[in-house]
């Protein structure tokens, strides 16, 4: 179908000149609007929790303002507030240590060893990952109450490990299956045995797909809403239904909101910014773009 | 079902690992011992009843199942647990009469009442449409959102990683902050997006106070979340396409549109079809972002959906059963169109 040795366009590129800029200008016109819609409301959100509770639902809007970090120290100083944030970081947090200790080894040993059915055991744990999790926590909602793991971290660990599990295992597999083979089998000629060439040999080499699976599972568990809403009432309570609170039932803290809002963003991008090189394979459950 | 795939595979698949399998036990012992040349006969002779067992279910199941099963079982048992079996138990709680504050359903008498009073609820059926409507439009508004900005970006763009970034963002955010930006500008009243509809003299419009409208302009929201992983994964799609496909196009002299339209986007049906089906898991996730609207169970009038009533029917008005039914409903609705995605990436070796 194709011919080798035709000029790849750089002649017909010249021929077309005007045309092409204009699609080129047109190109940018499209990717920079979508931008705009994309970041402006990030922007609001930002910019609102920066205004005087007054001022933040003014109509027409005010674009310039005095910016105040009031909202931020009431925020601070309501303990509720720090005590759900402080809650959603730990809890996370031990969920995705978790997660990748259950996961991590996993996925290299379906990579690697010679396995029956290793290809069932792959969809079996893939198949969790696309079915809605609505559909499994009426059940959990009765097993919490009987361990006593209603309104408590653990059970909330638990839930996050499960919503991550078969991400971590398939991101991993794939990263894993891209690292040359010979890299441990050098190792084992020198006497190393299986786990020590995972510990030395593919652990450092798979940092990268680690780090970028642990920021995705972060997110993932971090943005979580439905398991908080329906397994914690007071001790467990993720960022994620705090913000509530200030929806009152006449009025909103738009302010406030907005300020809690941002706070919860906070961790996520700084995260995003850390891994933006390997964010997209990892969001995309290990579609790997080449660069 | 799978015993058919391994005869039919069998000899590609099977005797390549077997020959891998091998390989490595060669180099592992053979390999060590010539190395070394100092053999210790007394080291080895002996390994004991219980590596002999393990040995015995070696040769049976593949040289590394038992010590691999160390570490890939309790993902694969976590995920019987807690995903399948707690299907399971809601299935059963769905044909229990469980209700109220009674300490556990009652397994004793099952039956299908649960699913009868479903279609005959007319408020079942209103969110059951919504459901399937919100699932359908959402998907494909995404992908052709997604596939353009995968086509705009892709051949040589400056700042792509920039775009890429911005355009994921969203995907990152919880739904309660996207549900408070885009309850501020769907606002009636001094909304941004009705402020600019003013501007063209049209509106203003109540999105969300309207029946007609509120479920488009919940579906819009959530394109704006997740058109960037569909472009992600086209871009994927795009990437995986020889350069000498367009080149050929452009020797034709092809439009570039036709060039799209009939050489570069028919050969992205694989990355379509992947990205569709995570995109209605992600649409099933509607609840977060409806539930965040109000900040409760009751969504606005007209965006109803299995999932809101599900979570509303159990844990606002205590009818567990009820609730389980729905979610059951909602559960076979996802199977309805994971299982066949599993089934023909499984036949054609993809997974």
């Amino acid at each position: 179908m194709a011919t080798a040795d035709t000029e790849p366009g750089s002649s017909q590129r010249f021929e077309k000149g005007t045309r092409e800029t204009l699609v080129t200008v047109a190109r940018h016109a499209v990717l920079l609007t979508w931008s705009f819609l994309v970041l402006f409301p990030l922007y609001w959100l930002a910019s609102m929790s920066l205004k005087p509770s007054g001022q933040a639902n003014s109509l027409p809007p005010d674009w310039i303002f005095l910016p105040t970090v009031y909202n931020y120290l009431q925020l601070v100083q309501s303990s509720d507030f720090v005590t759900a944030f402080a809650n959603s970081l730990l809890m996370v947090g031990a969920s995705v240590v978790l997660v990748l200790l259950i996961g991590v080894p996993a996925a290299y040993v379906l990579s690697r060893y010679d396995i029956p059915k290793e290809r069932d055991v792959l969809v079996w744990i893939l198949s969790s990952r696309m079915l809605p999790p609505i559909a499994v926590v009426l059940p959990f909602f009765i097993i919490f109450q009987e361990f006593n793991l209603f309104d408590s971290k653990i059970g909330m660990v638990l839930m996050y490990v499960s919503i991550n599990l078969s991400l971590v295992v398939w991101v991993m597999k794939a990263f894993f299956d891209g690292i040359p083979e010979t890299l441990e089998e050098a190792a084992r000629v020198d006497g190393a045995t299986r786990f020590q060439g995972f510990l030395k040999i593919i652990l450092p080499a798979a940092k990268p797909g680690i780090f970028s699976v642990a920021i995705i599972s972060f997110i993932f568990a971090w943005i979580e809403l439905l398991f908080g809403l329906v397994l914690t009432s007071f001790n467990a309570v993720p960022v994620t239904l705090f913000v509530y609170s200030f929806i009152g039932s006449r009025s909103i803290e738009w302010s406030m909101l907005a300020a809690a809002s941002t706070a919860m963003i906070i961790p996520v991008a700084i995260f995003l910014i850390a891994v933006n090189k390997y964010l997209a394979a990892g969001l995309s459950f290990g579609v790997v773009i080449k660069e | 079902m799978f015993d058919l795939y391994r005869r039919l595979s069998g000899a590609l698949g099977r005797s390549s690992g077997n020959d891998n399998a091998s390989g490595n036990e060669a180099r592992t012992d053979g390999g060590v011992v010539s190395d070394r040349s100092v053999p210790e006969p007394g080291s080895e002779s002996d390994p004991g009843p219980l590596a002999r067992v393990g040995a015995a279910v070696d040769r049976r199941l593949g040289s590394d199942f038992l010590e691999s099963s160390l570490f890939w079982l309790p993902p694969f048992l976590l995920i019987a647990l807690f995903v399948y079996g707690a299907i399971i138990w809601n299935l059963l709680i769905s044909l229990t009469d469980y209700r109220g504050f009674a300490n556990a359903p009652d397994y004793g008498n099952l039956d299908f009442e649960m699913y009868t009073r479903a279609l005959a609820d007319p408020g079942f059926i209103d969110a059951a449409v919504n459901t399937l409507i919100l699932l359908v439009a959402f998907t494909g508004a995404t992908l052709a959102v997604g596939l353009l900005l995968a086509i705009l970006i892709d051949r040589g763009i400056r700042f792509e990683n920039a775009f890429r970034t911005i355009y994921l963002l969203p995907m990152s955010l919880s739904f309660v902050v996207t549900a408070q930006f885009w309850l501020w500008m769907y606002n009636f009243n001094n909304g941004i997006v009705n402020l600019l509809l003013g501007t063209v003299g049209i509106g203003p419009i109540s999105f969300l106070g309207d029946q007609t409208i509120v479920l488009w302009a919940v579906i819009f929201a959530l394109m704006w979340q997740f058109s960037g992983y569909a472009m992600v994964v086209y871009l994927a799609g795009l990437r995986a396409i020889p350069t000498e496909h367009y080149e050929a196009a452009q020797v034709d002299g092809a439009s570039t549109l036709k060039m799209y339209w009939r050489v570069i986007i028919p050969q992205l049906k694989g990355a379509t079809i992947s990205a569709a089906v995570v995109l209605m898991v992600f649409g099933m996730k509607a609840f977060d972002f409806l539930y965040s609207l109000v900040g409760g169970y009751r969504p606005p009038n007209g965006a109803d959906i299995l999932a809101t009533k599900m979570v509303r029917e159990a844990y606002a008005n205590l009818n567990w059963a009820y609730g389980a039914a729905i979610a059951i409903v909602l559960f076979g609705m996802a199977l309805a169109v994971i299982g066949p995605y599993l089934v023909y990436e499984y036949r054609r070796n993809n997974l």
